[in-house]
């Protein structure tokens, strides 16, 4: 049974969702049905911006590509057959949105129904119905964010659900645990994404693609803060650069993106012995750090990443009646497609230098491949993208004195897994112009990730549940792009939430993709 | 202003928010005027603040004004008094002093009254302590005593001088034995104390049958997850259920033992989670992985915690799997994780038990170039899930240069004993 409460949290279609279409989408044809006029007073979407200068960069064929920089969609036409009276409004100033409670209050009462039991009055489906049907405004061809929300959330409520059923039944001795925890992971970003996505859709940033989205920049570098709650310990800020060039396919069947990060500590965490039989002379300096507790542990670590990340899309799927000429016909910038296929190969290397109680230095040096982790991007809406990946993991794990470090040989790990929800935020007002109108542009993204290793940071733990869980990622970004500029310039601040919150900032440029062939 | 705050749509408020959250969360992580010494405020729940809470147990200023220290049995060697260590817990119950030693192999208590006590004797009561271990009480002017008692609990009244110090010894003597000695090992009791107290008694029997092998039969290691939600009840009925074992049991806190972040009730009750002792000739590293890692200044100690000196073989006892393989019972940090595996083969290590995955399981892995078996055996009791729950302990008899082991499966009632376990490790032989 269909909780209609959680349809009508997540499912709330944005308000400038067209009447008409949703009308012509469920009523019968005997039946016409009466448009709200609250839903009528919410005019489609406006256009994110004019239509492409020359200035503006070099737009990507695909709108809903992720990764490239795309013009802005033209006023959007329904789907569905639209009725002249439901036209819809060119006004974009912002109205009061009645509610529904108010529509009801403010509607005149209805004749009673006729009591023919041969012919039952066919009455109007509820509200909630009718998001269900109701076609995001500005994409053609009509897409329901609303039910692929509400697919969203019960695939991750029935898949968290079954694998916590697994885990609790089948338990630990049955070996379930891991791919088990990894889809609750999972589970829990996608129940989020279609929460976040619904009440982003309500607060009206649901719409088509917007122009010039965000992805991982060209090249970054980020800062982590130091600094330690404990007096007389520290850890150091750490700093990693990246570089994540894209190469585009023709006929924009997908990408291919180095994945590469190099960084590190900037300096030693230090960590304190706490035994109070060890520590120091309190009627001395102590250890001149503000405390007694004599020094136990220092860590400098380096971390490398290097991976590919490839996005193959997928044909988008052929509607009831369509020939295969008019679905290729759809093709164009204004075609979305839903699926894409992801093989991201990653291999890590970190290293930590070890200063040790009573002096000892050691190196670990701890090695580890995902050669196999393969996934798949959802797109939820053009501006909501849910990504999930899977794979084994094998490490080397080294270690010995400096100098003298003795490697080990490949194990199977845990299993690796990345869960990501992308929403992008538009931040700049549409009816104020668009690119070409404007000295910048900006765009934004909030991002939720799960990922399901406790290699990289530490993982999540809660009550009893410790050691199962990998760590979560929340992210907020902002992409800045001077108005003709082929180069765009981002801010990401964001933290890692595990068994402790650590926060960074990612500062990057985005240049073009690197497209074969592209004429300049 | 108003007209302009009007104007603010929702997703402005929410992209401020979510600013003022991000700079907020920066900030505070670099706010050093906000900072305190370790432990200052007690969380027990975290790994650090149980590593100076073990320590402060194992010491005590009695009423008459003894100090009662746990010592190394190296420090016992050069009657060093001036520290201690975390090798079990003192209290004080009414005018016995109890201490609980936290492991079979060799220690040492050190009773000294200050200058102004007037305390001529201390009424000592030792508990988990090997029925064939030897303790003697070393009193200022060369008096010796021999403490008496049965099973796992020695009293002695004990002699003390005024700023002079009397030391208890504790050591076990495994020679006699020429096919070498057994321990037994297992973890996670948790909502199954029943079944746990079944394995126990099995475990008594342990003792026979290693004796009919010409073994000994030197204790148990537990690797944690005791009890389900760290209660301070749990604990003293988990205390209680341990009081008929005729031999003695090394422990470790789990996940579920650190609960409370007010109450250290595993270390009040057992003593320490990181320790080291040698038996025979094995080197046994505790450690306390509780909170899914280890303590900081715990991996800063390893390379002491894992010295085996002259030990034949090496194993360590934790309750999170530093290897989790496919099972998701892991450390929270991996990394820590691996480094203490490194240095666990840098320093010669054989075996790591542990538990939190409730079942039983074997493998080898290669760490530093060195190969390093890793066994879990959370078979205490702890629901298991579908299928028939393989309950028991696993055997381990160190004979010359090897280690075997095996599983000794203690059925519930009405189920038929197992005749293959799901691991590569086989069933025991009943003797």
């Amino acid at each position: 049974m269909i909780n209609w409460c959680l349809v009508l949290l997540l499912g709330l279609a944005p308000p400038s969702s067209d009447a008409a279409g949703d009308a012509a989408d469920e009523a019968p044809a005997d039946a016409p049905l009466e448009t709200p006029p609250a839903e009528s007073a919410e005019s489609p979407a406006p256009p994110e911006s004019a239509p492409e200068p020359e200035s503006a960069p070099e737009p990507a064929p695909d709108p809903v590509e992720i990764e490239a920089p795309e013009p802005p969609i033209k006023t959007p036409e329904p789907e569905t057959e639209p009725e002249p009276e439901t036209e819809p409004e060119p006004e974009p100033e912002p109205e009061p949105e009645p509610s529904e409670g108010a529509e009801a209050t403010d509607a005149p009462e209805p004749p009673p129904p006729s009591l023919d039991p041969n012919n039952p009055p066919v009455l109007p489906p509820d509200a909630a119905g009718r998001r269900l049907h109701r076609c995001l405004p500005g994409v053609e061809p009509c897409l329901l964010t609303t039910q692929r929300r509400l697919y969203l959330a019960t695939g991750g409520i029935l898949v968290a659900g079954a694998a916590t059923y697994l885990i609790y039944n089948a338990s630990d001795r049955n070996k379930v645990g891991d791919p088990g925890v990894s889809l609750i992971g999972g589970g829990l970003v996608a129940v989020s994404s279609a929460v976040i996505g619904g009440a982003a859709a309500l607060l009206g940033d649901d719409g088509p693609a917007i122009y010039d989205r965000l992805y991982t920049p060209t090249m970054s570098l980020s800062v982590g803060p130091g600094g330690s709650g404990t007096t007389d310990e520290s850890v150091p800020y750490s700093l990693s650069g990246s570089l994540a060039p894209t190469l585009a396919f023709p006929r924009n069947l997908g990408r291919l993106r180095l994945v590469s990060s190099v960084g590190g500590d900037l300096g030693s965490s230090l960590d304190r012995d706490p035994r109070p039989q060890t520590a120091l002379d309190p009627n001395g300096v102590g250890n001149g750090a503000g405390g007694n507790f004599d020094s136990a542990l220092e860590i400098q670590g380096l971390d490398v990443e290097l991976g590919l990340d490839l996005a193959m899309r997928l044909p988008p799927r052929r509607r009831r009646g369509q020939t295969r000429a008019e679905a290729r016909a759809l093709r164009g910038p204004d075609q979305f497609r839903s699926f894409e296929l992801r093989y991201k190969p990653l291999f890590f290397i970190q290293r930590d230098q070890l200063n040790l109680a009573g002096g000892e230095q050691r190196v670990s040096q701890r090695v580890s491949l995902t050669p196999l982790n393969v996934g798949a991007r959802w797109q939820v809406s053009p501006r909501q993208r849910f990504t999930f990946y899977l794979g084994p993991r094998w490490d080397m794990v080294g270690y010995g004195q400096p100098g003298a470090v003795q490697g080990g040989k490949p194990a199977l790990g845990p299993l690796y897994s990345e869960t990501w929800f992308d929403l992008d935020v538009p931040l700049l007002r549409p009816h104020l112009g668009g690119p070409a109108d404007r000295k910048t542009w900006a765009v934004s993204q909030l991002t939720l990730g799960y990922i399901h290793s406790r290699l990289t940071s530490p993982g999540y733990n809660t009550g009893a549940v410790v050691g199962f869980f990998g760590h979560f990622v929340v992210q907020y970004a902002v992409r800045f792009r001077p108005r003709g500029s082929f180069v765009a310039y981002q801010v990401d601040v964001g933290a890692r939430v595990g068994s402790a919150l650590t926060p960074f900032l990612r500062l990057g440029v985005v240049l073009p993709d690197i497209t074969p062939g592209a004429r300049r | 202003m108003i007209q302009r705050l009007h104007r603010l749509r929702p997703r402005h408020a929410l992209i401020g928010a979510a600013s003022l959250l991000g700079l907020g969360a920066l900030g505070l992580t670099t706010l050093e005027g906000c900072t305190e010494v370790e432990c200052a405020t007690p969380d027990y729940t975290r790994a650090e603040c149980r590593v100076l809470a073990e320590n402060e147990v194992a010491r005590l200023r009695s009423s008459e004004g003894v100090e009662v220290r746990f010592q190394t049995d190296a420090a016992a060697e050069v009657q060093d008094h001036s520290s201690w260590a975390a090798e079990g817990v003192v209290r004080e119950l009414g005018e016995i002093v109890e201490a609980r030693g936290a492991h079979m192999g060799a220690y040492a208590l050190s009773l000294r009254p200050d200058a102004s006590s007037e305390a001529q004797e201390v009424q000592l009561r030792l508990t988990n302590v090997h029925p064939r271990a030897l303790v003697r009480t070393l009193a200022p002017g060369g008096v010796e005593l021999v403490a008496e008692g049965q099973g796992t609990t020695r009293s002695i009244t004990a002699p003390v001088s005024p700023g002079q110090t009397t030391w208890v010894r504790v050591e076990l003597d495994c020679s006699g034995y020429a096919n070498g000695y057994r321990i037994a090992a297992l973890g996670d009791v948790q909502t199954n104390p029943t079944q746990f107290a079944r394995i126990l008694e099995r475990m008594q029997d342990e003792a026979v049958y290693a004796e009919q092998a010409g073994q000994l039969f030197v204790g148990a290691v537990m690797a944690g997850d005791l009890t389900e939600t760290a209660t301070e009840e749990e604990f003293i009925a988990f205390a209680e259920a341990l009081e008929p074992a005729s031999f003695p049991i090394a422990l470790v806190p789990g996940n579920h033992d650190v609960y409370d972040g007010y109450q250290p009730h595993y270390n009040l009750a057992f003593g320490p989670g990181n320790y080291a002792f040698d038996v025979c000739d094995s080197h046994l590293a505790m450690l306390d992985t509780g909170s899914g890692s280890l303590a900081p200044s715990i991996i800063g100690r390893l390379p002491q915690l894992f010295a085996k000196g002259e030990q034949a073989h090496s194993l360590t006892v934790m309750h999170h799997p530093p290897y989790a393989e496919l099972s998701a019972a892991g450390w929270s940090d991996e990394a820590m994780a691996m480094i203490m595996l490194g240095e666990f083969a840098h320093q010669d290590g054989d075996a790591v038990i542990a538990g939190h995955a409730h079942m039983l399981d074997e493998f080898d892995l290669n760490v530093a170039g060195r190969d390093i078996e890793e066994i879990i055996a959370g078979t205490a009791g702890a629901a298991q899930g579908a299928g028939h729950p393989l309950y028991g302990y696993v055997r381990l008899t160190f004979t010359g240069d090897t280690i075997e082991r095996c599983f000794v499966e203690v059925p519930t009632p009405g189920a038929i004993p197992v005749q293959n376990t799901t691991s590569d490790m086989p069933i025991c032989d009943e003797a």
